[in-house]
């Protein structure tokens, strides 16, 4: 199963889009796809607005791959449950997102190899048939929690 | 047992400070001569909205919170607020309901009185009660407001859970669902908002408002947006310490909301160890565990 999602806050019509042109390349293959209000119309996929957190984190679990957006809620949860990721990141110049903070982030985390990244539809089509379906892997893991320096940092502060 | 010694080491303070305030007042009363008996009626009432006001000044403001008590710096911020709030509240009440000939001067004594005295004692109380903390160990949990909108944010926020196991917290967030990520903890909706609908805005920062005056948290931790920076805001201007941990989608530069919180936070942390400054300060990141 791809697990596809865009976040909650602002469509991502360029994501769907490609989705969708992907699906109807591999047959077959089952797509959960969460993307808010797209204008978009899907053909090939099956679109939810919006999930709850655990329904979020039991699809989490039971996909091959995840595509998404560069929201660090999704890479987070994929890198805690290793699995394989490619992000795109929304771009303002498409009135995507307020700023370019996803496109500083995706190539922060490209450039530390944690997550595959495609800067476009057309690099993230041809990386997914590159790796679909025996070539996925897991470029990075993370723990359950934040770093213990931080932790202790914030804890001394609060017991002050 | 520790507990219960500055717990009574604080009443004690409140309620000289009550008598105080109502000395003053009827100090004032008698030298400008407002009521004929202090016994009468009118005189009573006075007496008991002043201390309807002066308690209802001070609990807004922590002023006799042990958060507040032991730093000097807190002090100073909570006596001028809540004295202030309460010659704000208190003054028309009684240009309203008691004009005297000498009114002016009448409140410019009581002003003066209130300031000074309360300046004096509240020092002088400060460092008794740090006396008293040096001598008995204080480790207990501490009441800790955990806030994030939905997303992200959230997510950061969940993995400072170990911070948040050695204290007592309470989790804000915008959206239902998200109750059942934290369960067997305190959790507080608030509505959604960005900066595209003013509105919106307006009603989260309320409840946020309201949920912390309530609730009384000790210290505000927050990984952002919008509602996050409203409790930094109402936080810093209610005296509780308030942090915010700038998102590690931040890779640049810290957010707008980032460098909005680095105005008013106590402490804000990077995420970016190239993005520290002497008063940004970098100490690990929600990431790596």
């Amino acid at each position: 199963m791809i697990f596809i999602t865009t976040g909650t806050q602002e469509p991502f019509d360029r994501l769907v889009k490609v989705a969708d042109e992907i699906a109807a390349l591999l047959p077959g293959v089952i797509f959960k796809v969460q993307a808010f209000t797209a204008q978009y119309q899907a053909t090939h996929i099956d679109v939810v607005n919006f999930m709850t957190p655990l329904e979020f984190e039991e699809n989490m679990k039971n996909a091959s791959l995840i595509i998404s957006h560069a929201g660090m809620g999704t890479i987070i949860s994929a890198l805690v449950n290793m699995k394989p990721i490619i992000v795109m990141p929304r771009m303002m110049k498409y009135k995507e997102h307020r700023n370019e903070h996803q496109f500083a982030t995706a190539k922060k985390l490209d450039a530390l190899q944690y997550v595959d990244v495609a800067y476009d539809e057309n690099e993230l089509r041809s990386k997914v048939l590159e790796m679909w379906p025996d070539k996925l892997r897991c470029l990075h893991q993370v723990g359950k929690f934040a770093s213990q320096q931080l932790i202790d940092s914030l804890q001394t502060y609060i017991k002050e | 047992m520790n507990k219960i010694y500055l717990t009574l080491s604080r009443l004690v303070f409140a309620i000289s400070d009550l008598f105080l305030v109502n000395l003053s007042l009827f100090l004032c009363f008698y030298f400008f001569a407002v009521h004929a008996n202090p016994l009468e009626p009118s005189s009573i009432c006075d007496f008991s909205v002043s201390s309807g006001i002066w308690i209802f000044s001070n609990w807004l403001f922590n002023s006799y919170d042990p958060h507040t008590i032991v730093k000097f710096k807190n002090v100073r911020r909570a006596t001028l607020r809540s004295v202030s709030l309460y010659l704000l509240l208190f003054i028309p009440y009684l240009l309203i309901f008691r004009a005297t000939p000498n009114s002016a001067a009448f409140l410019l004594s009581f002003t003066a009185i209130i300031t000074l005295s309360f300046t004096l004692t509240r020092y002088t109380y400060t460092t008794f009660e740090y006396l008293l903390i040096k001598l008995i160990d204080k480790d207990e949990a501490v009441n800790v407001f955990a806030i994030a909108s939905i997303g992200g944010h959230w997510v950061q926020l969940l993995r400072l859970m170990p911070l948040f196991n050695m204290n007592d917290v309470s989790f804000v967030s915008t959206k239902p669902g998200l109750k059942d990520t934290v369960d067997g903890h305190k959790y507080y909706l608030v509505p959604d908002a960005n900066r595209n609908n003013k509105t919106d805005l307006v009603r989260c920062c309320l409840s946020i408002g309201a949920k912390i005056v309530f609730a009384r948290p000790k210290v505000i931790v927050t990984t952002g947006a919008a509602p996050g920076l409203f409790g930094i805001f109402i936080g810093k201007v209610l005296g509780v310490k308030t942090i915010w941990i700038d998102s590690i989608a931040n890779v640049e530069k810290l957010s707008l909301s980032g460098k909005i919180a680095s105005r008013m936070a106590d402490r804000v942390y990077t995420q970016w160890e190239h993005l520290a400054t002497p008063k940004i300060i970098y100490a690990g990141n929600i990431l790596e565990g």
